[in-house]
Protein backbone atom coordinates (compact mmCIF):
# COMPACT_ATOMS: atom_id res chain seq x y z
CA UNK A 1 0.00 0.00 0.00
CA UNK A 2 1.08 3.29 -0.80
CA UNK A 3 0.48 5.45 2.21
CA UNK A 4 1.84 8.47 0.51
CA UNK A 5 -1.27 8.42 -2.03
CA UNK A 6 -3.90 7.89 0.23
CA UNK A 7 -2.96 10.89 1.89
CA UNK A 8 -3.36 13.01 -1.49
CA UNK A 9 -6.57 11.10 -2.48
CA UNK A 10 -7.85 12.43 1.77
CA UNK A 11 -6.78 15.53 0.91
CA UNK A 12 -8.10 16.41 -2.26
CA UNK A 13 -11.55 14.86 -1.33
CA UNK A 14 -11.69 17.10 1.48
CA UNK A 15 -10.47 20.02 -0.57
CA UNK A 16 -13.44 19.19 -2.73
CA UNK A 17 -15.96 18.89 -0.10
CA UNK A 18 -14.76 22.32 1.42
CA UNK A 19 -14.77 24.44 -1.89
CA UNK A 20 -18.34 22.90 -2.92
CA UNK A 21 -21.23 25.09 -3.06
CA UNK A 22 -24.12 21.99 -2.76
CA UNK A 23 -28.26 22.66 -3.88
CA UNK A 24 -29.38 19.58 -3.89
CA UNK A 25 -33.22 18.20 -4.98
CA UNK A 26 -32.72 14.97 -2.86
CA UNK A 27 -35.34 15.04 0.12
CA UNK A 28 -36.00 12.62 2.89
CA UNK A 29 -37.32 9.79 2.27
CA UNK A 30 -36.43 9.47 -1.29
CA UNK A 31 -34.89 6.33 -2.40
CA UNK A 32 -33.50 4.57 -5.40
CA UNK A 33 -32.05 0.82 -6.75
CA UNK A 34 -29.20 0.65 -8.90
CA UNK A 35 -26.88 -1.78 -10.73
CA UNK A 36 -23.54 -1.21 -11.90
CA UNK A 37 -20.81 -2.65 -13.55
CA UNK A 38 -17.39 -1.85 -13.78
CA UNK A 39 -13.66 -2.57 -14.35
CA UNK A 40 -10.72 -2.88 -11.72
CA UNK A 41 -6.98 -2.43 -12.81
CA UNK A 42 -4.29 -3.92 -14.69
CA UNK A 43 -1.60 -5.26 -12.30
CA UNK A 44 1.70 -7.14 -12.78
CA UNK A 45 0.73 -10.02 -10.50
CA UNK A 46 -2.35 -10.17 -12.72
CA UNK A 47 -0.16 -10.21 -15.72
CA UNK A 48 -1.78 -7.19 -16.80
CA UNK A 49 -5.69 -8.45 -16.61
CA UNK A 50 -8.63 -5.95 -15.46
CA UNK A 51 -11.63 -8.38 -14.43
CA UNK A 52 -14.52 -7.42 -13.72
CA UNK A 53 -16.98 -6.67 -11.31
CA UNK A 54 -21.24 -6.15 -10.67
CA UNK A 55 -23.12 -4.98 -7.58
CA UNK A 56 -26.50 -3.50 -7.02
CA UNK A 57 -26.85 -0.85 -4.67
CA UNK A 58 -29.18 1.13 -2.58
CA UNK A 59 -29.73 4.61 -1.31
CA UNK A 60 -32.39 5.95 1.18
CA UNK A 61 -31.83 9.79 1.64
CA UNK A 62 -32.31 11.02 5.16
CA UNK A 63 -31.96 14.67 4.19
CA UNK A 64 -31.16 17.15 1.19
CA UNK A 65 -27.80 15.77 1.42
CA UNK A 66 -27.17 12.82 3.50
CA UNK A 67 -28.31 9.17 2.49
CA UNK A 68 -27.82 5.49 3.30
CA UNK A 69 -25.60 3.36 0.85
CA UNK A 70 -25.68 -0.23 1.02
CA UNK A 71 -23.35 -2.17 -1.74
CA UNK A 72 -23.21 -5.46 -2.64
CA UNK A 73 -20.68 -6.39 -5.21
CA UNK A 74 -19.06 -9.50 -6.59
CA UNK A 75 -15.46 -9.44 -8.58
CA UNK A 76 -13.55 -11.87 -10.98
CA UNK A 77 -10.31 -11.63 -11.45
CA UNK A 78 -7.47 -13.60 -13.41
CA UNK A 79 -4.12 -13.43 -11.26
CA UNK A 80 -0.75 -15.22 -12.79
CA UNK A 81 -1.53 -18.33 -10.59
CA UNK A 82 -4.68 -18.42 -9.83
CA UNK A 83 -8.41 -17.24 -10.80
CA UNK A 84 -9.98 -14.84 -8.17
CA UNK A 85 -13.04 -14.51 -7.23
CA UNK A 86 -14.69 -11.83 -4.61
CA UNK A 87 -17.92 -13.93 -3.98
CA UNK A 88 -19.55 -11.20 -2.48
CA UNK A 89 -18.70 -8.19 -0.91
CA UNK A 90 -21.15 -5.98 1.28
CA UNK A 91 -21.06 -2.58 2.35
CA UNK A 92 -23.00 0.35 4.46
CA UNK A 93 -22.35 3.22 4.72
CA UNK A 94 -23.52 6.80 3.83
CA UNK A 95 -23.54 8.63 1.18
CA UNK A 96 -23.02 12.99 0.93
CA UNK A 97 -23.96 14.84 -1.92
CA UNK A 98 -21.42 17.31 -1.76
CA UNK A 99 -22.08 19.42 -5.24
CA UNK A 100 -24.66 19.60 -7.74
CA UNK A 101 -23.08 21.64 -10.42
CA UNK A 102 -26.44 22.06 -12.16
CA UNK A 103 -30.24 20.84 -12.48
CA UNK A 104 -29.34 17.41 -13.03
CA UNK A 105 -26.04 16.70 -11.72
CA UNK A 106 -24.99 15.60 -8.47
CA UNK A 107 -21.46 14.57 -7.07
CA UNK A 108 -21.37 12.32 -4.22
CA UNK A 109 -18.67 11.28 -2.18
CA UNK A 110 -19.60 8.06 0.61
CA UNK A 111 -17.67 6.01 2.70
CA UNK A 112 -19.02 2.38 3.49
CA UNK A 113 -17.62 -0.36 5.82
CA UNK A 114 -17.02 -4.13 3.95
CA UNK A 115 -17.64 -7.37 4.66
CA UNK A 116 -16.89 -10.23 2.49
CA UNK A 117 -15.50 -13.39 1.52
CA UNK A 118 -12.39 -13.90 -1.15
CA UNK A 119 -11.75 -17.34 -2.79
CA UNK A 120 -8.58 -17.84 -4.64
CA UNK A 121 -8.05 -20.70 -7.20
CA UNK A 122 -4.93 -22.03 -8.46
CA UNK A 123 -4.44 -23.00 -11.83
CA UNK A 124 -1.48 -24.46 -11.24
CA UNK A 125 -2.27 -26.90 -8.96
CA UNK A 126 -5.03 -28.38 -6.60
CA UNK A 127 -4.78 -25.37 -4.31
CA UNK A 128 -7.20 -23.01 -3.03
CA UNK A 129 -7.79 -20.55 -0.40
CA UNK A 130 -11.37 -18.99 1.00
CA UNK A 131 -11.53 -16.47 3.87
CA UNK A 132 -13.03 -13.57 5.12
CA UNK A 133 -12.28 -9.96 4.15
CA UNK A 134 -13.28 -6.87 6.31
CA UNK A 135 -12.27 -3.65 5.72
CA UNK A 136 -13.59 -0.16 4.08
CA UNK A 137 -14.01 1.71 0.90
CA UNK A 138 -14.56 5.22 -0.14
CA UNK A 139 -16.11 6.08 -2.80
CA UNK A 140 -16.55 9.32 -5.24
CA UNK A 141 -19.37 9.42 -7.98
CA UNK A 142 -21.38 11.51 -10.57
CA UNK A 143 -24.48 11.56 -10.54
CA UNK A 144 -26.95 12.08 -13.74
CA UNK A 145 -30.50 12.27 -14.08
CA UNK A 146 -32.42 12.70 -17.13
CA UNK A 147 -35.85 12.06 -16.02
CA UNK A 148 -36.31 12.31 -11.85
CA UNK A 149 -36.87 8.55 -11.76
CA UNK A 150 -34.06 7.29 -13.39
CA UNK A 151 -29.85 8.26 -12.55
CA UNK A 152 -26.60 7.38 -14.04
CA UNK A 153 -24.20 6.92 -11.94
CA UNK A 154 -20.45 6.88 -12.96
CA UNK A 155 -18.71 5.80 -9.83
CA UNK A 156 -14.99 5.87 -8.59
CA UNK A 157 -14.42 3.45 -5.19
CA UNK A 158 -11.07 2.39 -3.25
CA UNK A 159 -10.75 -0.37 -1.04
CA UNK A 160 -8.94 -1.21 1.93
CA UNK A 161 -9.53 -4.81 2.80
CA UNK A 162 -7.96 -7.06 5.61
CA UNK A 163 -7.89 -10.77 5.42
CA UNK A 164 -6.07 -13.73 7.13
CA UNK A 165 -3.00 -11.80 7.82
CA UNK A 166 -2.58 -10.22 4.57
CA UNK A 167 -4.24 -6.60 3.17
CA UNK A 168 -4.49 -4.95 0.00
CA UNK A 169 -5.90 -1.96 -1.67
CA UNK A 170 -8.95 -2.61 -4.82
CA UNK A 171 -9.36 -0.09 -6.93
CA UNK A 172 -12.92 -0.20 -8.65
CA UNK A 173 -14.44 2.05 -11.99
CA UNK A 174 -17.97 1.55 -12.57
CA UNK A 175 -20.95 2.83 -14.44
CA UNK A 176 -24.21 2.20 -12.82
CA UNK A 177 -28.35 2.82 -13.32
CA UNK A 178 -30.37 3.46 -10.67
CA UNK A 179 -34.10 3.17 -10.42
CA UNK A 180 -35.51 6.28 -7.93
CA UNK A 181 -38.73 7.25 -5.94
CA UNK B 1 -18.83 28.66 -11.37
CA UNK B 2 -15.27 29.21 -10.44
CA UNK B 3 -15.23 27.37 -7.48
CA UNK B 4 -17.63 24.58 -9.14
CA UNK B 5 -15.16 23.72 -11.45
CA UNK B 6 -12.55 23.80 -9.06
CA UNK B 7 -14.39 21.02 -7.52
CA UNK B 8 -14.23 19.08 -10.64
CA UNK B 9 -10.76 19.71 -10.89
CA UNK B 10 -9.93 18.09 -7.35
CA UNK B 11 -12.63 15.48 -7.79
CA UNK B 12 -10.79 14.39 -11.23
CA UNK B 13 -7.57 14.66 -8.80
CA UNK B 14 -8.70 12.15 -6.68
CA UNK B 15 -9.75 9.91 -9.51
CA UNK B 16 -6.19 9.94 -10.74
CA UNK B 17 -5.05 8.86 -7.37
CA UNK B 18 -7.20 6.04 -7.26
CA UNK B 19 -6.24 4.96 -10.43
CA UNK B 20 -2.44 3.44 -9.40
CA UNK B 21 -3.75 1.51 -5.59
CA UNK B 22 -4.52 -1.82 -6.71
CA UNK B 23 -1.88 -3.86 -4.40
CA UNK B 24 -3.13 -7.23 -4.84
CA UNK B 25 -0.56 -10.47 -5.59
CA UNK B 26 -1.08 -13.60 -6.58
CA UNK B 27 -1.59 -15.42 -3.22
CA UNK B 28 -0.53 -18.97 -4.82
CA UNK B 29 3.14 -16.70 -5.31
CA UNK B 30 2.78 -15.00 -2.50
CA UNK B 31 2.50 -17.70 0.27
CA UNK B 32 4.26 -20.57 -1.91
CA UNK B 33 6.90 -21.88 0.36
CA UNK B 34 10.41 -23.81 -1.19
CA UNK B 35 8.90 -27.20 -2.02
CA UNK B 36 10.58 -30.53 -0.87
CA UNK B 37 11.02 -33.11 -3.08
CA UNK B 38 9.37 -36.63 -2.55
CA UNK B 39 11.18 -39.14 -3.61
CA UNK B 40 10.65 -42.98 -4.37
CA UNK B 41 13.49 -45.13 -4.20
CA UNK B 42 15.18 -48.40 -3.29
CA UNK B 43 17.10 -48.42 -0.89
CA UNK B 44 17.06 -45.93 2.54
CA UNK B 45 17.02 -42.65 1.36
CA UNK B 46 17.54 -40.10 3.81
CA UNK B 47 16.61 -35.92 3.28
CA UNK B 48 18.39 -33.46 5.44
CA UNK B 49 17.82 -30.63 5.53
CA UNK B 50 19.95 -27.25 6.74
CA UNK B 51 18.38 -23.32 5.84
CA UNK B 52 18.58 -23.40 2.03
CA UNK B 53 20.88 -26.55 1.69
CA UNK B 54 19.26 -29.66 1.52
CA UNK B 55 20.86 -33.44 0.89
CA UNK B 56 19.71 -36.73 0.11
CA UNK B 57 21.49 -39.45 0.62
CA UNK B 58 20.81 -42.75 -0.84
CA UNK B 59 22.24 -45.94 0.54
CA UNK B 60 21.88 -48.93 -1.85
CA UNK B 61 21.97 -52.78 -0.98
CA UNK B 62 24.52 -54.47 -3.44
CA UNK B 63 24.75 -58.04 -4.08
CA UNK B 64 27.75 -57.41 -6.65
CA UNK B 65 30.26 -55.81 -4.03
CA UNK B 66 32.93 -58.79 -3.45
CA UNK B 67 36.37 -58.94 -2.50
CA UNK B 68 38.10 -61.56 -4.49
CA UNK B 69 41.38 -63.14 -4.50
CA UNK B 70 42.98 -63.66 -7.64
CA UNK B 71 46.60 -64.37 -7.42
CA UNK B 72 47.97 -61.09 -6.18
CA UNK B 73 44.88 -59.14 -6.93
CA UNK B 74 42.11 -57.70 -5.06
CA UNK B 75 39.63 -56.00 -7.08
CA UNK B 76 35.09 -55.13 -6.82
CA UNK B 77 33.07 -54.94 -9.06
CA UNK B 78 30.71 -52.55 -8.95
CA UNK B 79 27.85 -53.18 -11.24
CA UNK B 80 24.16 -51.99 -10.60
CA UNK B 81 21.46 -49.45 -11.34
CA UNK B 82 18.78 -47.50 -9.01
CA UNK B 83 15.89 -46.22 -10.05
CA UNK B 84 15.61 -42.69 -9.07
CA UNK B 85 11.40 -42.11 -8.82
CA UNK B 86 10.44 -38.49 -7.72
CA UNK B 87 7.25 -38.51 -7.18
CA UNK B 88 6.17 -34.96 -7.13
CA UNK B 89 6.94 -31.77 -4.40
CA UNK B 90 5.27 -31.01 -1.05
CA UNK B 91 4.24 -27.43 -1.44
CA UNK B 92 2.99 -26.69 2.13
CA UNK B 93 1.03 -29.92 2.92
CA UNK B 94 -0.50 -29.91 -0.70
CA UNK B 95 1.52 -32.72 -3.07
CA UNK B 96 1.87 -33.58 -6.14
CA UNK B 97 2.86 -30.32 -7.30
CA UNK B 98 1.88 -29.80 -11.22
CA UNK B 99 4.36 -28.67 -13.63
CA UNK B 100 7.28 -29.46 -11.84
CA UNK B 101 10.37 -29.36 -13.21
CA UNK B 102 13.96 -31.39 -12.31
CA UNK B 103 16.93 -30.49 -13.75
CA UNK B 104 19.95 -32.62 -13.08
CA UNK B 105 23.21 -31.38 -13.07
CA UNK B 106 26.61 -32.13 -11.94
CA UNK B 107 26.80 -35.32 -12.38
CA UNK B 108 30.21 -36.72 -13.30
CA UNK B 109 31.70 -40.12 -14.58
CA UNK B 110 28.78 -41.76 -14.72
CA UNK B 111 26.10 -42.38 -16.79
CA UNK B 112 22.46 -41.10 -16.65
CA UNK B 113 18.91 -41.27 -17.87
CA UNK B 114 15.91 -39.37 -17.50
CA UNK B 115 12.18 -39.67 -17.87
CA UNK B 116 9.72 -37.42 -16.90
CA UNK B 117 5.26 -38.97 -16.78
CA UNK B 118 3.94 -35.68 -16.67
CA UNK B 119 0.52 -37.02 -16.15
CA UNK B 120 2.16 -39.21 -13.08
CA UNK B 121 4.58 -36.48 -12.28
CA UNK B 122 6.93 -39.36 -11.66
CA UNK B 123 10.71 -38.87 -13.14
CA UNK B 124 12.62 -41.92 -13.51
CA UNK B 125 16.22 -42.02 -13.91
CA UNK B 126 18.84 -45.15 -13.72
CA UNK B 127 22.33 -44.62 -12.81
CA UNK B 128 24.91 -46.98 -13.57
CA UNK B 129 28.68 -47.13 -12.40
CA UNK B 130 31.22 -49.93 -12.40
CA UNK B 131 34.08 -49.12 -10.08
CA UNK B 132 37.23 -51.24 -10.39
CA UNK B 133 39.18 -50.66 -7.20
CA UNK B 134 42.90 -50.98 -6.81
CA UNK B 135 44.24 -53.64 -5.46
CA UNK B 136 45.70 -51.34 -2.56
CA UNK B 137 42.10 -50.50 -1.71
CA UNK B 138 40.69 -53.47 0.65
CA UNK B 139 36.73 -53.57 1.33
CA UNK B 140 36.52 -53.63 5.32
CA UNK B 141 33.26 -55.77 6.33
CA UNK B 142 32.06 -54.62 9.39
CA UNK B 143 30.33 -57.03 12.35
CA UNK B 144 26.60 -55.87 11.15
CA UNK B 145 27.06 -53.77 7.62
CA UNK B 146 29.12 -54.19 5.07
CA UNK B 147 31.72 -51.13 3.64
CA UNK B 148 29.57 -48.19 2.48
CA UNK B 149 31.17 -47.18 -1.01
CA UNK B 150 30.28 -44.02 -2.40
CA UNK B 151 29.36 -44.32 -5.93
CA UNK B 152 28.17 -40.59 -7.28
CA UNK B 153 27.31 -36.99 -5.87
CA UNK B 154 25.44 -34.99 -7.92
CA UNK B 155 23.13 -31.60 -7.59
CA UNK B 156 19.43 -32.03 -8.09
CA UNK B 157 17.52 -28.37 -9.04
CA UNK B 158 13.95 -28.56 -8.78
CA UNK B 159 11.15 -25.69 -9.80
CA UNK B 160 7.51 -25.40 -9.06
CA UNK B 161 5.39 -23.83 -10.71
CA UNK B 162 5.55 -20.78 -8.93
CA UNK B 163 8.74 -20.63 -10.12
CA UNK B 164 10.35 -21.43 -6.84
CA UNK B 165 13.68 -23.49 -6.22
CA UNK B 166 15.40 -25.56 -3.99
CA UNK B 167 18.68 -27.38 -4.85
CA UNK B 168 19.54 -30.46 -3.36
CA UNK B 169 22.68 -32.66 -3.39
CA UNK B 170 22.26 -35.99 -4.04
CA UNK B 171 24.92 -38.82 -2.58
CA UNK B 172 24.45 -42.22 -3.58
CA UNK B 173 26.28 -45.10 -1.86
CA UNK B 174 26.25 -48.51 -2.08
CA UNK B 175 26.30 -50.64 1.24
CA UNK B 176 27.98 -54.31 0.12
CA UNK B 177 26.28 -56.96 1.81
CA UNK B 178 27.99 -59.00 4.36
CA UNK B 179 27.70 -62.96 3.53
CA UNK B 180 26.43 -65.46 5.67
CA UNK B 181 28.17 -67.32 7.85
CA UNK B 182 27.56 -71.54 7.41
CA UNK B 183 27.82 -73.16 10.92
CA UNK B 184 28.17 -76.93 10.48
CA UNK B 185 27.53 -79.71 12.12
CA UNK B 186 27.50 -83.50 11.83
CA UNK B 187 25.95 -86.77 13.95
CA UNK B 188 25.39 -90.16 13.59
CA UNK B 189 21.52 -90.96 12.95
CA UNK B 190 21.85 -94.85 12.13
CA UNK B 191 23.70 -98.23 10.41
CA UNK B 192 26.25 -98.38 9.47
CA UNK B 193 26.98 -94.86 8.32
CA UNK B 194 24.41 -92.61 8.14
CA UNK B 195 25.09 -89.32 9.14
CA UNK B 196 22.81 -86.08 9.94
CA UNK B 197 24.75 -83.51 8.36
CA UNK B 198 23.50 -80.02 9.56
CA UNK B 199 23.58 -76.41 8.41
CA UNK B 200 21.03 -75.49 10.98
CA UNK B 201 22.92 -72.63 13.14
CA UNK B 202 24.14 -70.71 9.70
CA UNK B 203 23.19 -67.05 10.39
CA UNK B 204 23.23 -64.09 8.57
CA UNK B 205 24.82 -60.74 10.21
CA UNK B 206 22.70 -58.42 7.83
CA UNK B 207 20.23 -60.58 6.75
CA UNK B 208 18.96 -64.16 6.93
CA UNK B 209 20.28 -67.37 4.99
CA UNK B 210 18.07 -68.88 2.78
CA UNK B 211 19.82 -71.94 1.13
CA UNK B 212 21.93 -74.20 1.72
CA UNK B 213 24.61 -76.30 -0.48
CA UNK B 214 26.78 -79.25 0.43
CA UNK B 215 29.08 -81.38 -1.54
CA UNK B 216 30.47 -84.93 0.08
CA UNK B 217 33.25 -86.57 -1.27
CA UNK B 218 33.30 -84.17 -4.07
CA UNK B 219 35.49 -81.38 -5.22
CA UNK B 220 34.76 -77.30 -5.03
CA UNK B 221 35.55 -75.47 -7.63
CA UNK B 222 38.99 -73.49 -6.19
CA UNK B 223 37.19 -70.11 -7.05
CA UNK B 224 35.35 -69.96 -3.71
CA UNK B 225 37.91 -71.76 -1.62
CA UNK B 226 39.35 -69.77 1.09
CA UNK B 227 42.86 -70.80 0.99
CA UNK B 228 44.15 -69.74 -2.26
CA UNK B 229 44.50 -72.52 -4.86
CA UNK B 230 43.09 -71.20 -7.79
CA UNK B 231 46.76 -70.90 -9.37
CA UNK B 232 47.28 -74.67 -8.75
CA UNK B 233 43.80 -75.76 -10.51
CA UNK B 234 43.43 -72.82 -12.80
CA UNK B 235 44.10 -74.79 -16.29
CA UNK B 236 41.51 -77.62 -15.18
CA UNK B 237 38.28 -75.62 -15.38
CA UNK B 238 40.01 -73.22 -18.41
CA UNK B 239 36.42 -73.79 -20.19
CA UNK B 240 34.38 -72.86 -17.36
CA UNK B 241 32.83 -69.45 -18.27
CA UNK B 242 32.56 -66.61 -15.50
CA UNK B 243 29.12 -64.69 -15.00
CA UNK B 244 28.88 -61.92 -17.16
CA UNK B 245 28.58 -59.86 -14.56
CA UNK B 246 32.03 -61.16 -12.75
CA UNK B 247 30.22 -62.06 -10.16
CA UNK B 248 33.07 -64.00 -8.52
CA UNK B 249 31.31 -66.84 -6.50
CA UNK B 250 29.78 -69.51 -8.40
CA UNK B 251 26.58 -70.28 -8.96
CA UNK B 252 24.60 -73.43 -7.30
CA UNK B 253 25.42 -75.88 -9.95
CA UNK B 254 28.68 -74.38 -11.25
CA UNK B 255 30.34 -74.51 -7.62
CA UNK B 256 31.06 -78.07 -7.34
CA UNK B 257 31.51 -81.14 -9.15
CA UNK B 258 31.63 -85.14 -8.36
CA UNK B 259 30.93 -86.75 -4.60
CA UNK B 260 27.05 -85.77 -3.93
CA UNK B 261 26.42 -82.61 -4.64
CA UNK B 262 23.79 -81.41 -3.17
CA UNK B 263 22.11 -77.67 -4.67
CA UNK B 264 20.45 -75.00 -3.30
CA UNK B 265 18.23 -76.00 -0.85
CA UNK B 266 16.04 -74.71 1.41
CA UNK B 267 16.50 -77.34 4.13
CA UNK B 268 19.34 -76.47 5.59
CA UNK B 269 20.23 -80.43 7.18
CA UNK B 270 20.67 -83.96 4.64
CA UNK B 271 20.87 -87.21 6.13
CA UNK B 272 23.58 -88.59 4.08
CA UNK B 273 25.10 -92.51 4.07
CA UNK B 274 28.56 -92.69 3.55
CA UNK B 275 29.36 -95.71 1.57
CA UNK B 276 32.36 -96.76 3.80
CA UNK B 277 34.37 -95.92 7.07
CA UNK B 278 37.53 -93.39 7.31
CA UNK B 279 37.72 -89.90 6.55
CA UNK B 280 35.27 -88.08 4.40
CA UNK B 281 35.14 -84.27 3.26
CA UNK B 282 32.58 -82.09 3.66
CA UNK B 283 31.81 -79.17 1.82
CA UNK B 284 29.52 -76.39 2.81
CA UNK B 285 28.01 -73.33 2.57
CA UNK B 286 24.86 -70.83 2.22
CA UNK B 287 23.11 -68.44 0.65
CA UNK B 288 21.73 -64.98 2.33
CA UNK B 289 18.46 -63.22 1.27
CA UNK B 290 20.03 -61.14 -1.32
CA UNK B 291 21.64 -63.79 -3.21
CA UNK B 292 25.21 -63.93 -2.31
CA UNK B 293 26.74 -66.91 -1.31
CA UNK B 294 29.14 -67.58 1.29
CA UNK B 295 32.60 -69.19 0.02
CA UNK B 296 32.97 -72.83 0.27
CA UNK B 297 33.92 -74.30 4.40
CA UNK B 298 35.30 -78.03 4.55
CA UNK B 299 34.78 -80.16 7.30
CA UNK B 300 36.58 -83.31 7.63
CA UNK B 301 34.23 -86.29 9.31
CA UNK B 302 35.64 -89.32 10.68
CA UNK B 303 32.89 -92.05 9.61
CA UNK B 304 33.10 -95.04 11.93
Amino acid sequence: MNMKRVYVILLALICAVGCCNAQLIHTKGKMGVGFRGGVGLPTESSSYQIGYNIGLFYNLYTSNQLGLLIELDREKKQFRYSDFTNQVLLGVGCEYAVWKPCKWLYMNLDLCGNVGYDEWNCTVMDWDEKHLVFGMNGGWAMEAYPWHFLSFVLKARQFVLFGKGENYLKPDFSLGVKVNW
Amino acid sequence: MIMGYKGIIIGLIGLIGLSSCDSREDWFELNSVTPDLVIDMDGVVDTIGRHDMKKIVVNLKTTSCREDKWGKWNYIFLTDTCNFTVRGLNEGGNYPIEGMFVEFDDFYDIHFDSEYDKEQNILKASIFKQIILAKETRLLISETEGEVINLCNGRIKVYDSFENMQVYTLEINYICDVSPTPVFSARKIGEPYEYLLSLEDSYDKDGKVLKYEFCIDGNIVPYNESDNRFERDMESFEDLEQDSSYYPVWQSGNAAYGGTYVRATSINSVNHSFQSSGEHVVYYRCMDNVGVWSIWYSQTINVE
